[in-house]
């Protein structure tokens, strides 16, 4: 596979891969921006999102925990925003679509969904550390494709 | 009795104009603005019949604009106003009440209890009974120029996130622009994809467009909790901004009580008319679709439904622009019951979601529009406010219905159709 890095070449990856496929490389894309979330509910999306054996039943179950996790984590309309806790609930929500058994999350495009979420979380850690340096986490998710596609 | 309370009462003294004392000699008590306010039809619970929440107003004005009220002030047969009943009615006044105004259509005299309760909520807030939410939230407004504290800084991380997105430049006090985009701290904070969804369609369209760096937030604290001089700086910042800037339009965005505080309340908040015009962002994206300046490719084969947001639809007038847009890429789009300008409140306008003593009572009243969902049939939701969207997946969960909230403007974007079209078929 050529290698991937910009994001027409990972939306046309990503295009190519079946549900199960689609699955296993969102939990990587999550997992990179995991350490921001400290939900139980989105690492067990994780687990089950890695698990090749998942049931359905047992995905529909994690995705409706994760998304109640996203419910849970943002920030109230008109409450003073901590980004930390908004970098926690961009996780859970790319969690969300991750898991999510085939046509159940109704986003446009739930994997790309996925994308954004975690580079929208990391997004919002910059944001809390105040830190100015440029939001690599696409870099990373072409990195995770890559490998994903010439283990 | 203190002294902020007494301002409190001057205010609310004030506040009594020539239309609040029509409006209360006329009330013939039929208790219609009962059955029209979802917080006493889902609770049933008369102390919210909404002219019931005006009583420390009315009591005022029968003391100091009747002939009776007067007398019996002057023989010690009326007591003044107490702390205590600032205190007995805050709840009413702010959390059991979201200015949706669907009281005031159903009024047989016209009155309209709205406008009334916001002009009650001057004389509270002066008084310092209100929220502890809305007044944090009103003073991050003043002072950081965000309700939910965003600073520019964020708002251009933001941006830059956009940008790389989508590819494309998101211009920043660009001068001479003809429309200036104004966002709600929500779209910043929970839904940045609204963000890149204009800044996709406006590159399609061909929309000359622009954010301020000296006014970005479209919502309005000062109107939520009452304070009229608050209201008055929040939307001055926006006028001179618009106004240096020379652009001919500001667009408000998908929050419902941004557009009526710009478009409605603004150029009285401020005593004079704008140079620019108010435009909805679902006027302008209806207009750019009449205008064959966006065209869709494909609809969404899944059935939705359209919650109409109050402060749009029924206070803003804003209510075709929306069916056209959806008509254009949903197959299948099913009206609610009382859809339009009778639609039924999300529960949380008004401030009230940003007011976290309210959330049971806010929990109870959406039942309303758990009822109205569910006789859809529809288990997709499309709106255009970032509140009632939050408050219907928060009420969705709740209730753990299997139903989705979607923005319009996202929905618009995800079927335009562009030069690299990589857009889908029905789905």
């Amino acid at each position: 596979m050529p290698n991937i890095n910009n994001d027409t070449q990972l939306r046309q990856a990503l295009k190519q891969l079946d549900h199960k496929q689609l699955r296993e490389t969102g939990a990587e894309f999550v997992d990179s921006v995991l350490h921001l979330c400290s939900d139980n509910r989105v690492s067990h999306a994780v687990d089950v999102a890695r698990n090749s054996n998942a049931s359905d039943d047992e995905l529909l179950a994690a995705y409706k925990s994760a998304r109640v996790a996203t419910v849970d984590s943002r920030t109230r309309c008109g409450a003073d925003c901590n980004w930390d806790e908004q970098a926690a609930h961009f996780v859970a929500r790319g969690s969300a679509a991750m898991v999510a058994p085939e046509g159940v999350c109704k986003a446009a495009d739930p994997p790309w969904q996925v994308v954004m979420s975690c580079r929208m979380a990391r997004n919002c850690a910059l944001i809390a550390a105040d830190d100015d340096s440029i939001n690599d986490e696409s870099e990373n998710q072409y990195r995770i494709m890559n490998d994903y596609l010439n283990p | 009795m203190s002294e902020q309370f007494k301002q409190g009462v001057a205010e609310l003294g004030k506040q009594i104009d020539a239309k609040i004392s029509s409006y209360f000699s006329s009330c013939v008590h039929c208790g219609l603005c009962a059955e029209a306010c979802l917080f006493y039809t889902e609770t049933g619970d008369p102390r919210y019949t909404p002219i019931y929440k005006l009583e420390p107003m009315k009591k005022l004005w029968r003391q100091e604009h009747t002939i009776r009220g007067k007398l019996a002030k002057m023989l010690g047969l009326s007591k003044p106003l107490q702390e205590q009943d600032f205190a007995d009615w805050e709840e009413l006044v702010y959390d059991s009440c979201t200015l949706c105004g669907r009281c005031s259509m159903v009024c047989p005299v016209g009155n309209d209890i709205t406008y009334m309760i916001s002009k009650e909520r001057e004389g509270f807030s002066r008084a310092g009974y209100a929220p502890e939410g809305l007044k944090g939230a009103t003073q991050r407004a003043l002072e950081i120029g965000s309700p939910m504290g965003v600073t520019l800084k964020t708002v251009l991380a933001t941006l830059a996130h956009v940008e790389k997105n989508t590819g494309l430049s998101v211009p920043v006090d660009q001068q001479g622009a003809d429309y200036m985009t104004l966002f709600s701290s929500m779209e910043v904070v929970n839904f940045p994809e609204y963000i890149e969804s204009i800044a996709r369609i406006f590159e399609v369209a061909g929309v000359s467009w622009t954010i301020s760096s000296k006014a970005f937030e479209a919502t309005n604290s000062g109107i939520q909790i009452g304070n009229s001089d608050n209201a008055a700086e929040i939307v001055g910042r926006v006028v001179t901004a618009a106004e240096d800037l020379g652009v001919k339009y500001v667009i408000s965005p998908e929050c419902g009580h941004a557009y009526t505080s710009i478009r409605w309340a603004g150029p009285n908040l401020i005593g004079r008319p704008y140079t620019f015009k108010v435009i909805h962002i679902l006027e302008l994206l209806e207009q750019l679709k009449r205008q064959g300046r966006i065209k869709f490719d494909g609809k969404t084969g899944e059935p939705v439904t359209f919650h109409d947001p109050c402060q749009i639809v029924r206070r803003g007038g804003v209510v075709e622009p929306q069916r056209d847009l959806l008509n254009g890429v949903a197959e299948n789009f099913v009206e609610m019951a009382d859809h339009g300008v009778m639609n039924w409140c999300c529960g949380g306008g008004g401030g009230v979601s940003a007011n976290e003593r309210a959330d049971e009572l806010r929990s109870k009243a959406f039942d309303r529009k758990r009822k109205q969902i569910e006789e859809t049939g529809v288990d997709t939701v499309v709106t255009a406010c970032a509140n009632c969207r939050m408050m219907l997946e928060d009420g969705i969960e709740e209730n753990e219905m299997e139903t989705t909230v979607i923005g319009l403007t996202e929905l618009i974007a995800d079927y335009l159709v562009t030069d690299a079209k990589e857009q889908p078929e029905v789905r």
